[in-house]
């Protein structure tokens, strides 16, 4: 692994391990980072480990990082990215910094002794570290910004033949008000004397931050976790809405990070014919929660036929348990059906070479990433 | 008096009238108090019943001193347990006779894992207990009982968290309020 040349085109995508991430060289050694993740048996956040195993310090080189949205597979170790990229503005849906989402932190984050976290906890860690830049600052100096559908986020206009510009393209406003309504209903919940527990995900997602990035003449389409529901009262939502959007940016995309994890939730026709141009690379981490394993035969199928070239970070988001106590081994077998760890963290490489033609992508499968 | 005269509170020490001696029980020694004996007796011992009463009093030899007999009192061995992991468990989602969780090590040496378990595998008390998001413990380990005999142990116990405390969230509003203010989200 070497760092990339001024105009090299780089995109990085990492999971599982816990986690996905996507890293993007926008040229002259200025990155974007969206969302983060950690290696099994790790707390370390692969997108930085990665800048620096290269020689790359992130506290000045990383420019933009994007929290997609707070669910537990999305930012684990987003805190100490925040932490070590020091100049990076930040940036997140403005539903995770009303009142309502930081009452349900601070309320969950109070609970004693539950450590099974649900990325709340993350969350609140990451408000911790930009509190810490807020102290005896002007507002302005920290770097908190929240993103929305047709914004522009970051750019630089220099050399005229690498201009990098980062849009994000979600959520709509008719997310964000049902993203505050569903943290609502989730704070009510804590006030109804309902036992405590853990802090359950919100279906759908309607925090999910997808981009539009140029840099020179490679366009990319970064979906987070970006659903499509696509009826009431979620029809000014989700992909539907970013595809009829006449603000967004119209140049069509020859990457796409497959929106959540291949899920046919996600899944929009559109997007592939308006959004992006025929057959482009689609790359994407695998995922598994409870019995829910992204992406299916199906959706890999579909997939399949819609792009290029498909690539996955690791082939099974989770594998077989296997304790290095053989007591604990054999228990785990008598009382469970069936237990899982993480598997390895992948690592696809999507570039472009300085002075190659802008559609051609050059793909390095890395630490078990593979075709799917 | 014989012991078993006594109410049974009063077992465990008595006065034994002078000129006898009771035999040494359980490694007891006999001592000399006054012109009577004391004798105590290991509770556990008079529990089972086998408290030396009448019969015990009446084994003492003739012209000797009067005697203090102390019983040692032996401490029932502790059952002990060894643990080998302990998770905590968050329910992910219930089925109808399975749910699956996401388990996170206690003792920080090992990954989290995700699992599936029987719903029969539950304590018919923690049954009612179970839901998506609802805390439980997962501990595998060897308890040695009272008799040294080891049992291997799997054990699913589901947490009994307290109900919200409403005072809990208004502090969580202030504090909300407060890291707003921080932030420069609000006046």
């Amino acid at each position: 692994m070497t760092r990339p040349g001024d105009k090299d085109v780089e995109v990085h995508l990492f999971g599982p391990g816990y986690g996905e991430s996507v890293l993007v060289h926008l040229g002259f050694n200025e990155w974007l980072i969206v969302d983060s993740c950690v290696a099994r048996g790790s707390r370390v956040a692969a997108p930085t480990a990665y800048l620096e195993s290269i020689g790359i310090d992130p506290s000045t080189a990383v420019k933009v990082i994007v929290a997609s949205h707070w669910h537990d597979d999305h930012v684990r170790g987003l805190s100490e990215v925040v932490r070590k990229c020091k100049s990076a503005e930040f940036w997140c849906s403005s539903a995770l910094l009303e009142r309502e989402f930081l009452v349900l932190m601070t309320a969950v984050t109070k609970r004693p002794m539950t450590r099974a976290g649900s990325g709340v906890d993350e969350f609140r860690d990451v408000i911790e570290e930009l509190r810490a830049r807020a102290a005896g600052q002007r507002v302005a100096g920290i770097g908190l910004h929240f993103a929305e559908s047709d914004k522009l986020i970051w750019q630089r206009q220099t050399p005229a033949d690498h201009v990098a510009v980062v849009h994000s393209l979600s959520p709509s406003d008719a997310e964000r008000l049902l993203s505050m309504q569903a943290i609502a209903g989730l704070v009510k919940g804590l006030s109804e004397r309902r036992p405590q527990g853990r802090i359950p995900p919100i279906r759908p997602n309607n925090t999910a931050v997808a981009l539009h990035v140029r840099i020179g003449g490679a366009r990319l389409l970064l979906g987070a976790d970006l659903e499509e529901i696509g009826k009431p009262p979620w029809r000014d939502c989700g992909w539907t809405a970013v595809v009829a959007s006449p603000r967004r940016p119209s140049a069509k995309s020859t990457l796409f990070k497959v929106a959540h994890h291949g899920s046919e939730t996600a899944h929009c026709e559109p997007v592939w014919t308006d959004m992006l141009e025929s057959k482009p690379l689609a790359i994407l981490t695998p995922f598994k929660n409870g019995s829910v394993s992204l992406p299916t035969e199906a959706d890999a199928m579909r997939l399949r036929e819609r792009a290029g070239d498909v690539f996955m970070t690791t082939r099974h988001a989770t594998r077989r348990a296997k304790p290095a106590n053989p007591v604990v081994a054999r228990e785990f077998g008598l009382t469970a059906r069936a237990v899982w760890q993480a598997a390895a963290m992948g690592h696809v490489r999507a570039s472009i070479p300085e002075g190659e033609a802008r559609t051609e992508w050059r793909v390095a499968t890395l630490n078990g990433a593979t075709r799917l | 008096m014989t012991a078993s005269a006594l109410p049974r509170a009063e077992w465990q020490q008595m006065t034994v009238p002078a000129g006898t001696v009771s035999r040494p029980v359980e490694g007891g020694s006999p001592t000399t108090k006054g012109d009577g004996a004391e004798i105590t007796f290991a509770k556990k011992s008079v529990e089972r019943g086998q408290a030396p009463g009448s019969t015990i009093l009446r084994e003492g030899a003739r012209n000797l001193v009067p005697a203090v007999v102390v019983l040692p009192v032996h401490a029932a061995p502790k059952q002990k347990f060894i643990p080998l992991s302990r998770r905590e468990g968050v329910v992910l989602e219930v089925r109808q006779d399975e749910f699956d969780a996401r388990l996170v090590d206690l003792d920080d040496d090992e990954d989290d894992l995700d699992a599936t378990f029987a719903i029969e595998e539950l304590s018919p008390d923690d049954v009612p207990l179970l839901r998506p998001g609802a805390v439980f413990y997962w501990t595998i380990g060897y308890l040695d009982d009272q008799v040294r005999r080891r049992t291997r142990v799997s054990d699913l116990r589901f947490r009994r968290l307290p109900y919200e405390d409403v005072t809990g969230l208004t502090d969580a509003e202030a504090a909300a309020d407060q890291i707003r203010r921080e932030l420069g989200l609000a006046d």
